[in-house]
């Protein structure tokens, strides 16, 4: 079982999307429900697999474990297997997808697609975090895009139609650029094995392109090519204009995984491709990847301020949280990595549970807009609870998880660059103005919209719903070293082999001139 | 760090008193129509005492008895003594502010006579019981916190620092100078009030809505206590603490008695000569209207700081966000493209010659291609 | 001599026999109410024939002192071109029959016309490759123009024919060059006289001749123009046949004129072909942004194909022609399973091709708009798509092939194409609540749509063995 645990985890939900859509007929209420159980049902049993996983998971082996390896077609092969970075995005993934699946009970139309949909865009988001293979990661990292598409232009708001063209072309184009740098790293080391890649040496001597000398060569060039794809995937600024559309035009449960699980791939793409395997090309870009990171953490918490829509507000601060996690992990040290991956983590519960709430009222009002709101804690106590939590939270609340992250990256960027780090702490504030001004609009005031008078605390299906979240955000905001015991050694070893090779370039290129 | 600690029990019960105040007075938030609510609600009117006692920082000079401000009002004072005696001065008149409005709160709100709206104060009732008992425990925490705990933070440094887990204390450089700007900072300003505590939205949400305060405040002291570790940091050349023990007494005396004078001062103007403060208010009137309106903080950072910020980003978000950004991309894909394709559609004109044309051309350019360039 | 020529054109000669007969036989019998039986038997045949092909002697055979050549690349050249032909005869029938276009001629002509392929794709000579391509052309001349009563398909055909005659000229006029310089028209022979040093100038000039002339069959720009009038102005079949096989047949020769003919210079054929791929990936991906017609659409669709499949073959390495293959197998496989689909639009039983006309499609009928859905990913080259490994395949030879640039453009243009198909998938399944069409389906055509989508899915697992085939096919051709 242990061979292909990672296998199983995998493909339970593609099992129950086609169990659904072979065995399921009829588009009535019976139908509907039985979709829904079955939807629950299959991310709950893949949770509950993923917990073998974390529990035979070996944190002090740095390599990595429960592989699995098959041929392919091409000299490609099959092959999976989890290391500490990436085992803890396959659970972030598993976690969520129940909460997820339960969050859309309310859905009325299509029903039945809609779980296909979601089910197969787990498949899918697993397959990214356990892919070892290059084709194979970008084969499900590319997938992901297809039911993503159809969830927003299908299920999706007013604009639904442009968001989901704009998706799928954005990040469409981002990723071509990435395969074509796949090739070339096939081309170069002649294998698309993930581990072999990761003890590659990629060529850095300096290249002459159509008259331009290219510093670092073959990795700059194949860097920018990964960092096309990942930056528009996490998003970063300036190309993160999709992400605010996308979310506002997504259903909830789509928001959800958009925010909480698919904008990681970006930073796990970082971690797994970027980092380790062009050292020399990541090292000479990293100060444009830092001071894009502080801009955009500065320049969306800003654009955040002047929202008056809730999910857009929201949209634009996990830009800026996404800010953190770039600059954390092109800080390159083992505060800075590992504060990337806990702020990740932790923005996944953060994120997913502030989309989830917009999504409570939502369901209520249909309306997303700040200003038809006001005063909702005269009626709705217990949601103004779970708001003020999270809403904390997002800010960085000490106690919260949210507050891990921050401060992680924070200290890891303030000892490779202290400008970027004094301007992405000015972003700390911003992000308490917007979320609080928020939150005070939303929640606070008096009562006076008379659509309001009506509404209705939440229920206990949305109660069960935040519960999990809650306990996460506070367990990993009180007992951080879940995840850093989890991630340190692998982050360690990662963090060693990038400065190892760095200065022996230095030197080479010293040597050379 | 002390003085936070203690903090998060007073001012979470000053808070929640607030809110069994203004719950029973049907959610009217201004102090001068209170009065005399000291016998309606005498449990909430205990509470306060407690707390405002905390917080003026009343104990007996010289001794480690005293409620939980008095301690660690006491010793960050002390320590800013020894650190600078410009910060020392601030914080003793500061000292003496807080003491002159926190008993200006009680004796406007729980003595005199009512001033208000008589129908709400005829229904002024006691808060229920899951009000109360927050309240309770926090009194308890306001009086003892500050005995109990004096120790563990001030008692041997090595303690201390096992508190703080320290261990981490490599990396720890920016939090020391985050910490040490923040205390700074916060000292003065927290002891002014929760208004101007930090940026104005916290302002707002914590002193129109102090209701909702009671749902947030049991948790602050948690949340302090659990403050991760490698989070305070204290340089091992650090002595301030150390020879904070070691000042001069009317050192140690000086928070006391501005904590009196402040006290008398409140007695004199709300108890002894209500009028008072009306005279002086009309005498003073700009001065007045300064303070009525916390300096007019609020409408100063609101035009420094707000306005500008809200500006700020709705202009990134249209001009850059809509017109640089998405106008560049979506031109390109939606006026660039689309212009190609009519493009290509015009040529796509259905005669046979131009096709032909279009395939001579082609062929044409090819050739040429090749003998000039491509052959080589 | 021509008896031991004879096994190896046997297949060649079983086809232009069982024609004459069909033709004989309807003739004299009972004319157009044959013609049902008759499509039935040429595909039975085709199939049979595409699995004697395959199931016969692995070894490479030349016949007629090499003007006629049988090995692995034509073999799988040849039950591509078989397996496609049969496909669409098969999903057309109902539509022709029930629009009154089934004549007895359609599947003889059609039958001619594979024979015209198999001969393109076996050619060592370039006298072979006229006759093929002649061939080929003369009976799709007639099918284009196939409704008579139509003044679209008549202007059709007739488009077809002018131009098809003038590229027709072109190469004809590259091969007398080529012939005038190499003194053979042989393609060994040309080989041979090109040696190492410089190449004649009158000899380049044939080669660019003859790869237009072939360009415009495979319809690659700028010679591509005839493609977009001739698709919307065909009866529906017809345009499916046109395509799928006759650009698998093109595409092949293409291969086998530059490897066998001008092996020795890739760096010259490979600009040219890399320019052409690069001009009709673009041009495909750009100019059906604009069509409302799906047939139309298809058409740039097809160009823009055919420019990837040029990246393949530009690379100029035996991977490319592999490449090649595997992208022709996979492409031809996506356009039978669409064009099932198309020929099965209809609304009060008239053919519509509109795009808009589907909106809201996915409601009346999930299975099939799912086919659908996976097939325009497919075509869009979206992962986990079949279609992406042949994009993936191609890009891979551009970049060993030290064309990173061309894989580049690859990309870029894969994303404007991408548009197009998305817009099909957003009238299925965003569209308004309005009229939607309907899609009866015979056997054929469902099974055709579904099989090509699930071909499309579960081929990801090992692509149903095709590559080492194709790796095959290509050592043939390549390693000389």
């Amino acid at each position: 079982m242990n061979d292909n645990l990672l296998s199983i985890i995998t493909f339970i939900p593609a099992v129950a999307a086609l169990i659904l859509a072979l065995f399921l007929r009829g588009e009535d209420d019976a139908a509907n429900r039985n979709a829904k159980w079955l939807a629950l049902l299959a991310t709950t049993a893949t949770f509950l697999v993923s917990l073998f996983v974390l529990a035979g998971f070996d944190p002090a082996n740095t390599g990595f474990q429960f592989v699995e390896e098959r041929p392919w077609i091409l000299g490609l092969q099959y092959k999976m297997g989890v290391d500490g970075i990436s085992v803890l995005f396959v659970m972030l993934t598993t976690f969520l997808m129940p909460i997820t699946i339960a969050s859309c009970w309310g859905v009325e139309t299509r029903v039945k697609e809609y779980m296909i949909a979601f089910l197969m865009l787990e498949t899918l988001m697993l397959g990214v975090f356990c892919a070892l293979d290059l084709v194979l990661f970008y084969l499900f990292f590319e997938a992901g895009l297809i039911p993503m598409f159809l969830i927003i232009g299908i299920w999706g708001g007013k604009e639904r139609i442009y968001a989901a063209f704009k998706f799928f072309l954005y990040t469409f184009l981002g990723s071509v650029l990435m395969l074509v740098a796949m090739i070339a790293m096939y081309y170069d080391a002649g294998t698309t094995d993930i581990v072999q890649l990761l003890t590659h040496d990629f060529a850095h001597e300096t290249l002459g392109v159509a008259g331009f000398q290219i510093v670092g060569g073959l990795q700059t060039l194949l860097f920018l090519a990964f960092f096309a794809s990942f930056a528009v995937k996490m998003p970063m600024w300036p190309v993160h204009t999709w992400l605010p559309d996308a979310h506002v035009q997504a259903p909830t449960a789509g928001s959800v995984v958009l925010a909480a699980i698919l904008l990681k791939m970006g930073g796990y793409g970082f971690l797994r491709f970027s980092l380790p395997m062009f050292p020399v090309g990541s090292d000479l870009l990293s100060p444009l990847v830092l001071w894009m990171s502080a801009i955009a953490i500065v320049y969306t918490s800003l654009v955040a301020l002047a929202q008056q829509d809730m999910k857009k507000l929201i949209a634009y601060s996990s830009v800026a949280h996404m800010g953190y996690v770039t600059m954390g992990i092109f800080a390159a040290n083992q505060q800075g990595v590992d504060g990337a991956i806990f702020q990740m983590i932790s923005h996944g519960f953060i994120s997913g549970a502030l989309f989830l709430c917009v999504g409570v009222i939502y369901d209520r009002m249909h309306t997303r807009d700040i200003d038809a709101y006001g005063g909702l804690v005269n009626r709705m106590p217990a949601y103004a609870l779970v708001f003020m939590f999270f809403t904390m939270a997002n800010v960085g609340l000490p106690g919260t998880s949210g507050f891990v992250g921050e401060f992680l990256t924070l200290m890891g960027i303030f000892q490779v660059n202290t400008w970027v780090a004094a301007v992405a702490t000015s972003g700390v504030i911003l992000s308490a103005a917007y979320a609080l001004w928020l939150y005070r609009r939303v929640v606070f005031g008096d009562l006076i919209k008379g659509a309001l008078k009506s509404i209705t605390d939440m229920t206990s299906r949305e109660r069960a719903i935040f519960a999990p979240l809650i306990a996460m955000t506070l367990l990993l905001g009180i007992y951080p070293s879940l995840v850093t015991d989890i991630i340190g050694p692998s982050v360690g070893a990662l963090v060693t082999d990038y400065h190892a090779a760095i200065p022996e370039v230095g030197a080479a290129e010293l040597a050379m001139e | 760090m002390f003085h936070l600690f203690t903090h998060a029990f007073f001012k979470a019960m000053l808070f929640l008193g607030a809110g069994s105040v203004i719950h029973a007075m049907h959610h009217e938030q201004d102090m001068r129509n209170y009065g005399g609510l000291r016998k309606k609600i005498p449990y909430t009117f205990a509470a306060m005492l407690i707390g405002t006692l905390a917080i003026t920082g009343v104990g007996i000079p010289l001794t480690h008895y005293g409620f939980a401000g008095f301690l660690s009002k006491d010793a960050v004072i002390e320590s800013a003594y020894v650190g600078s005696q410009y910060a020392f001065w601030l914080l003793v008149i500061a000292a003496f502010m807080t003491s002159f409005y926190s008993w200006r709160l009680m004796f406007m709100t729980f003595f005199g006579k009512p001033r208000g709206d008589h129908h709400a104060y005829d229904h002024a009732h006691e808060s229920p019981k899951t009000m109360l008992v927050p309240l309770g425990v926090l009194a308890l925490g306001a009086v003892f916190s500050g005995m109990i705990w004096y120790n563990s933070f001030f008692g041997e440094e090595d303690k201390m620092r096992n508190w703080f887990g320290l261990e981490a204390a490599a990396h720890g450089e920016v939090a020391a100078g985050e910490q040490a700007s923040a205390e700074g900072e916060a000292a003065p300003a927290e002891d002014h009030a929760a208004a101007t505590e930090a940026a104005p939205a916290e302002d707002h949400a914590a002193t129109t809505e102090a209701v909702t305060t009671e749902v947030e405040a049991p948790a602050t002291p948690a949340v302090i206590g659990a403050a991760p570790k490698g989070a305070i940091f204290i340089g091992p050349d650090n002595h301030v603490i150390h020879e904070a023990h070691n000042v001069p007494t009317w050192v140690k005396l000086s928070p006391f008695i501005a904590m009196v004078l402040g006290l008398g001062l409140a007695i004199q103007f709300y108890i002894l000569r209500p009028d008072l403060p009306g005279k002086l208010a009309a005498q003073q009137r700009p001065l007045y209207l300064f303070f009525l309106n916390k300096w007019y903080f609020d409408e100063i950072y609101d035009f420094l700081f707000v306005k500008p910020a809200k500006a700020l980003g709705a202009f990134l978000w249209r001009r850059g966000d809509g017109n640089v950004i998405d106008g560049t991309l979506n031109g390109v894909a939606m006026g660039v493209i689309p212009m190609l394709t009519r493009l290509a559609g015009r040529a796509q004109s259905g005669y046979i010659f131009t096709y032909a044309f279009a395939m001579v051309l082609g062929i044409g350019a090819l050739i040429t291609w090749m003998t000039l360039g491509g052959a080589n | 001599m021509i008896q031991s020529d004879f096994p190896t054109v046997l297949p060649e000669i079983l086809l232009l026999a069982f024609a004459m007969i069909a033709l004989l036989f309807a003739v004299y019998t009972g004319k157009d109410k044959t013609a049902p039986m008759l499509v039935w038997v040429t595909a039975a045949l085709f199939v049979a024939l595409a699995a004697f092909i395959s199931f016969g002697h692995d070894s490479t055979r030349i016949a007629f002192d090499g003007m006629f050549v049988d090995d692995g690349f034509a073999r799988f050249a040849k039950v591509t071109i078989l397996l496609s032909a049969a496909a669409i005869l098969l999903i057309s029938q109902d539509y022709m029959q029930r629009r009154d276009l089934l004549r007895f001629e359609y599947p003889i002509l059609i039958t001619l016309s594979v024979i015209g392929m198999m001969v393109m794709v076996s050619a060592g000579d370039l006298m072979t490759l006229y006759m093929g391509l002649e061939l080929q052309s003369l009976a799709l001349y007639v099918i284009a123009s196939f409704r008579r009563d139509s003044p679209k398909s008549t202007e059709a055909g007739l488009k077809y024919f002018v131009l098809g005659a003038l590229s027709s000229g072109l190469l004809l006029y590259g091969a007398s060059l080529t012939y005038g310089f190499a003194g053979t028209t042989l393609f060994s022979g040309i080989l041979s006289t090109l040696g190492e040093g410089e190449i004649p100038l009158g000899l380049l000039f044939g080669l660019v001749f003859m790869i237009s002339g072939l360009a415009f069959k495979v319809s690659a720009a700028p010679f591509h123009m005839w493609t977009p009038d001739v698709y919307e102005g065909s009866p529906t079949p017809v345009t499916a046949f046109f395509a799928t096989a006759p650009k698998v047949a093109a595409m092949a020769l293409l291969a086998r004129l530059v490897q066998d003919a001008f092996g020795t210079i890739p760096g010259d054929w490979g600009q040219v072909l890399a320019a052409l791929a690069v001009a009709s990936m673009f041009l495909g991906a750009i100019a059906a942004i604009g069509q409302r017609d799906i047939k139309r659409l298809m058409a740039y669709s097809s160009i823009a194909h055919m420019g990837f499949a040029l990246v393949g073959l530009a690379a100029g390495t035996a991977g490319g022609v592999k490449a090649m293959l595997i992208y022709m197998a996979i492409y031809v496989t996506m356009n039978v399973g669409t064009f099932a689909f198309i020929l099965s639009m209809e609304k009060d039983g008239r053919p519509i091709t509109t795009i808009d006309s589907l909106n809201m499609y996915s409601k009346r009928d999930p299975l099939k708009a799912l086919a659908m859905l996976v097939l325009l990913f497919s075509l869009a080259g979206v992962p986990p798509m079949v279609g992406f490994f042949g994009k993936f395949y191609v890009l891979q030879a551009a970049v060993d092939g030290g064309m990173t640039w061309l894989a580049l453009a690859g990309a870029v243009a894969s994303v404007i194409g991408a548009f197009y198909y998305l817009r099909i998938v957003f009238y299925m399944y965003f569209g308004k609540e309005g009229d939607v069409i309907d899609t009866p389906m015979v056997p054929a055509q469902w099974l055709a749509l579904v099989g090509a989508a699930a071909i499309m899915v579960f081929g990801i697992i090992n692509l149903f063995g095709l590559e080492p085939l194709a790796a095959m096919a290509a050592e043939t051709l390549v390693s000389p």
